[in-house]
């Protein structure tokens, strides 16, 4: 269970104020799966960052099943990053120097988990992303969509409470972010993971429970 | 060109700061360190021409005294019987100011009526009105006025000095005011006084140094040649001064190529912060090919960027290297004076041909570092991105190929050690064709390193441990060079270092075959023993055997030779280390029928033992045979070494420099100090030094002549380490990207440090690994090859696992040095600013 309330943020650009967010507020509810959408600036990704203790808010509260994250420190708020969030975002973001497996087995052992187990679990993932032949290759050697499937594991394989994904499909092409889609969607949907997605699309959108539009938050 | 890509590239740069500042820090040391060595060695150069230009004045020919001086009646005769009035006698001398000490002075007697036609610059001493007690007072010295403020005297001051070993005090009479600058500069620090006080001075008796004369023609040059007494020489005066600066070329031309050492890593970093540039504005330059930007004005965009980096870079080295010259004049007037002979430079004199010289050198060492990276990005095609990953893959696709080209030119270096080519030149380019070739293998040998590396540290750190080797490997073209530039500082350091080591080493051991004796009798400065002292040292109770040493220097006819004369305690292949030579024919023959000469002489004379020497000697001249070569690293200028006895068969020259004795069993060696002290008494100031202290008095001079070598390691030391900095600065920022996701999910700060900074130690510790060979094989060069043909000398090579050890541990610590801002910034950045930023 998310509650937000009162979220301001503000950006300084070129030495003016350029306000985001301001006096924001919501509810998402556990296993619920939320659609943000709105036009660029509106504030979709920042939100995100917000939610995941990445970025502070000038004011206001965001409380993850109790926790204020707004108000952990930088060492708390990367913990909580660690055990409870997973993270698909529009560039995939895979660790270059890591191969598949190991840029799974990342969260695993950052969260000290049994390493053997760790590999099972991360083996088990790429079979379910559609990956089992690529865990000994790097990021550079995948497509567009293999390196988002495996950035899916990875923000999986922890089993965080929520997943935040910024624009996962907004770099590929419409089948390969069909596929992606659909993957992630099955995968929310069988865990019960609370998920939030940034998107620009209504398609996308509306395979989600809920459309949050942050063009006109009045009207959530 | 365009004004917007110029524009474009400006704000690049502005963005950087750092990368931009390190990178201009790095080409102005390197030229900082050019600039002051050629300026400090310009100005020893001009200090010293000056200095005999003032003291030889209008002269166009000298005679030479040899070994019993030349006697002053010969002068009279030259000037009043034969009517060379325009001739002038010298005798000359060293000697310290108490006010001033370890500075030498330099003592010129004159005969101040002889002057006037002869150099002008004393000639008005005659015209002044305190002539008469000038000549009249043995303690009346003129000085420059200059020289007179900077000690704090005034004329009538007494001046108290240290000569013949013993104090003493002399007496401003005047003070000297030449019109001409260059003038002052010539006589600063002598001391100019009449001839006979002089003498009497340095106890030279009625014998002259040498008599300096203006003769207009062949028939008068002839006509003073045939009235020379046996041992002098007549010489030009131009080729003495000649033959006196040729001696320090060797050392100059050294310091030059280690100031271009320092250069070359400058260049270096120039090269890496244009590659930087290239690979981080790969997309950009892309999107420019793009929309019709052609490939020439890439070209010309990147070189101009290089060009201005590096003359902004050089500006400021000159007038870093301005300063540092300061410095470094002290440091090679003090060699100069330690090795060669007496010279005050005390003023940098600004050359505008090496100050113009050293502004078009950063810049085109920049321009011609940065070609690379200019050309590679002209190739980058006309398509908005590029990834790093492709890049990488070019990289290291073009491994092979550097690989080759590496080892084409270490075989090259050899090739030129191996050629039987001679002179400095080559040697120089083999050891800069081995340091470049040695680079270019870097990426190679790194990219293997971390395989292992990878392996160890992930069974210690995990996964960030093996991401941290990974990293190193896959930003290759970045990392590369950022390794190849700390290898070649850090091989310097191993390279001089192990070279001053072995010549230390070699030294000392030199010093312990040499110092045979327990206590050594003499005084200090160019003066000798009361030969009467040293008849009853010789004697003393106490005694078990005795040698007597004396320094001179003998004419062959074209040049002065430095000549040793002993007097031995032990046979002389015992005495000295024969390099060349048959032992048994120098323990029969060298007692009164020939000549030993030291590896330097022979190395500059080309002389080997069958030859024979031609000396003059006031019998005639006479041909000597060389009985062997010996080990020696008193002089680079190389002696002929003789004995007493043979040399007291031709001069009449009882002069003795020092005595050493050796202790009978049972004496104590304060008990001979003691007896030595009652016999010397109050008859002579002498210096006693036991062979300890001999032997720790000789090291420090040989600690001192290599200070600028110190100085100079140093400084290309930290040039590579702004290099590293720069590079690993440069790379780590470019890695935001990563750093922010591995921050998304989940690294903490701390972590994310250890990780940058694991990094960063691995190329550090594998600089050093690798600079460990191209550091001895340095060595090898500098010690078997350039000292050899620089000097004359030949040393064992040592290499001492401590300074292997210093130096492996100095590039680790710079690598963590250089990671600190990268891993301070990556764990402070908000993962999220840095993903927006780099996502764009």
């Amino acid at each position: 269970m998310i509650r937000i309330s009162g979220l301001c943020k503000a950006y300084l650009e070129g030495g003016r104020e350029r306000r985001v967010l301001h006096d924001f507020c919501a509810t998402v509810a556990a296993g619920e799966r939320l659609a943000l959408v709105g036009r660029s600036g509106c504030g979709k990704s920042t939100l995100l960052n917000l939610m995941s203790g990445m970025d502070r808010p000038d004011a206001g509260s965001i409380h993850v099943d109790g926790i204020d994250v707004a108000s952990l420190g930088e060492r708390e708020a990367t913990l909580f990053r660690r055990r409870h969030i997973g993270f698909v975002f529009q560039f995939f973001n895979l660790v270059p120097t890591l191969t598949v497996l190991e840029n799974l087995l990342l969260p695993l052992e950052l969260n000290g988990f049994d390493r053997h187990r760790g590999h099972q679990d991360a083996r088990e993932l790429l079979d379910a992303v559609g990956l089992p032949d690529r865990e000994n290759s790097f990021p550079d050697r995948l497509s567009g969509g293999e390196q988002q499937r495996v950035a899916i594991a990875r923000a999986l394989i922890h089993r965080p409470r929520l997943l935040l994904a910024d624009e996962p499909t907004g770099t590929l092409d419409a089948t390969t972010g069909d596929q992606v889609l659909a993957l992630l969607d099955a995968v929310s949907r069988e865990r019960q993971l609370t998920t939030i997605l940034v998107t620009h699309s209504t398609e996308v959108a509306a395979r989600m429970d809920r459309v949050l539009d942050l063009s006109h938050p009045e009207g959530v | 060109m365009s004004r917007l890509l110029q524009r474009a590239g400006w704000r690049y740069f502005r963005a950087r700061p750092w990368q931009l500042g390190l990178s201009l820090l790095g080409v102005a040391l390197g030229v900082a360190v050019v600039v002051a060595v050629d300026l400090a060695n310009q100005s020893a150069g001009r200090a010293f021409a000056l200095s005999s230009e003032a003291l030889t004045g209008e002269t166009t020919h000298q005679v030479l005294a040899g070994p019993s001086g030349l006697p002053a009646d010969w002068y009279v005769a030259l000037r009043r019987d034969h009517g060379f009035r325009q001739s002038a006698p010298v005798v000359e001398g060293t000697l310290e100011s108490t006010l001033e000490p370890g500075r030498s002075l330099r003592v010129v007697g004159i005969d101040p009526l002889a002057e006037a036609g002869v150099r002008p610059i004393f000639g008005g001493l005659a015209t002044g009105g305190g002539l008469g007690e000038f000549m009249a007072d043995p303690d009346a010295v003129w000085m420059l006025a200059e020289d007179l403020a900077r000690l704090g005297l005034a004329v009538e001051d007494p001046l108290p000095v240290t000569v013949q070993g013993a104090e003493r005090e002399l007496r401003v009479a005047g003070a000297l005011r030449p019109e001409s600058a260059m003038d002052v500069e010539g006589l600063r620090d002598v001391l100019i006084m009449d001839v006979a006080a002089a003498q009497e001075l340095f106890e030279r008796g009625d014998r002259l140094d040498r008599v300096d004369l203006i003769l207009r023609d062949a028939a008068e040059r002839d006509a003073v040649e045939a009235l020379l007494p046996g041992d002098a020489q007549l010489l030009p005066s131009d080729q003495r001064r000649d033959t006196l600066a040729d001696m320090t070329r060797a050392f100059r031309l050294n310091l030059t190529a280690f100031s271009l050492l320092a250069l070359l890593v400058g260049a270096f970093l120039i090269y890496n912060t244009m590659t930087f540039s290239v690979v981080q504005r790969r997309p950009l330059i892309g999107q420019w090919r793009a929309i019709g930007v052609g490939r020439h004005q890439i070209m010309r965009l990147i070189l101009g960027e290089a060009a201005l980096i590096g003359l902004a870079g050089t500006i400021v080295g000159v007038l870093l290297g301005i300063g540092l010259a300061h410095l470094m004049l002290d440091l090679v007037s003090r060699t100069i004076n330690d090795l060669y002979f007496v010279l005050s430079v005390r003023s940098v004199n600004l050359s505008p041909v090496s100050l113009i010289l050293a502004l078009l050198l950063g810049p085109v060492v920049s321009v011609l570092a940065a070609a690379v990276p200019a050309l590679e990005a002209t190739r980058i095609p006309p398509r908005a991105v590029l990834s790093d990953s492709h890049a990488e893959g070019a990289a290291r696709r073009g491994m092979p190929r550097l690989l080759i080209t590496g080892l084409v030119l270490l075989a090259g270096s050899g090739g030129l050690l191996l050629l039987p080519l001679g002179g400095l030149l080559p040697a120089f380019a083999a050891l800069f064709l081995l340091i470049l070739g040695a680079a270019l293998l870097v990426p190679a040998l790194l990219s293997w390193m971390m395989r292992p590396a990878g392996w160890l540290c992930g069974r210690l750190f995990g996964l960030p441990g093996r991401m941290a080797a990974r990293g190193v490997r896959i930003g290759l073209s970045r990392t590369g060079i950022a390794a190849a530039a700390l290898m070649v500082a850090v091989s310097a350091i191993i390279g001089v270092g192990s070279m001053v080591d072995s010549f230390r080493v070699t030294f000392a051991d030199w010093l312990d075959v040499t110092l045979q004796s327990d206590l050594y009798v003499s005084v200090p400065g160019d003066s000798h023993l009361h030969p009467e002292l040293v008849r009853d040292l010789r004697v003393l109770t106490g005694v078990a055997g005795s040698s007597t040493a004396f320094q001179t220097r003998a004419s062959d006819g074209e040049q002065r030779h430095r000549l040793r004369v002993f007097e031995l305690d032990a046979t002389p292949d015992r005495a000295f280390s024969l390099l060349q030579g048959d032992a048994e024919t120098v323990r029969t023959r060298f007692a009164d029928d020939g000549l030993l000469i030291t590896e330097p002489f022979a190395n500059r004379q080309d002389l080997q033992p069958g030859d024979s020497i031609a000396l003059r000697t006031p019998a005639g001249v006479r041909e000597l045979d060389v009985l062997g070569v010996v080990q020696d690293y008193g002089s680079s200028e190389g002696a002929v070494i003789m004995a007493r006895g043979l040399y007291s068969r031709y001069w009449d020259d009882e002069r003795i420099g020092s005595v050493g004795l050796r202790r009978a069993d049972g004496v104590s060696a304060e008990a001979l100090e003691q007896a030595v002290r009652e016999t010397v008494g109050d008859r002579q100031a002498v210096r006693l030094q036991s062979s300890e202290a001999v032997r720790e008095l000789s090291l420090q001079v040989f600690d001192r002549t290599f200070t600028i070598t110190h100085v100079l390691r140093l400084l290309a030391t930290l040039v590579a380490v702004v290099g590293i900095l720069s590079a690993l600065t440069a790379l780590g920022l470019e890695r935001a990207r990563e750093h922010a996701v591995l921050r998304a999910i989940g690294l903490t700060p701390a972590q994310l440090w250890r990780l940058v900074t694991l990094q960063n130690g691995l190329i550090g510790l594998a600089a050093g690994l690798l600079a460990v060979p191209l550091g001895i094989a340095m060595s090898a060069i500098l010690t078997q090859v350039i000292n050899q043909r620089s000097f004359g000398w030949s040393l064992s090579l040592q290499v001492s696992p401590a300074l292997l050890l210093e130096a492996v541990l100095l590039a680790l610590l710079a690598g963590l040095l250089a990671g600190l801002y990268p891993a301070w910034r990556a764990s402070r950045q908000s993962p999220a600013m840095a993903l927006r930023e780099e996502n764009g």
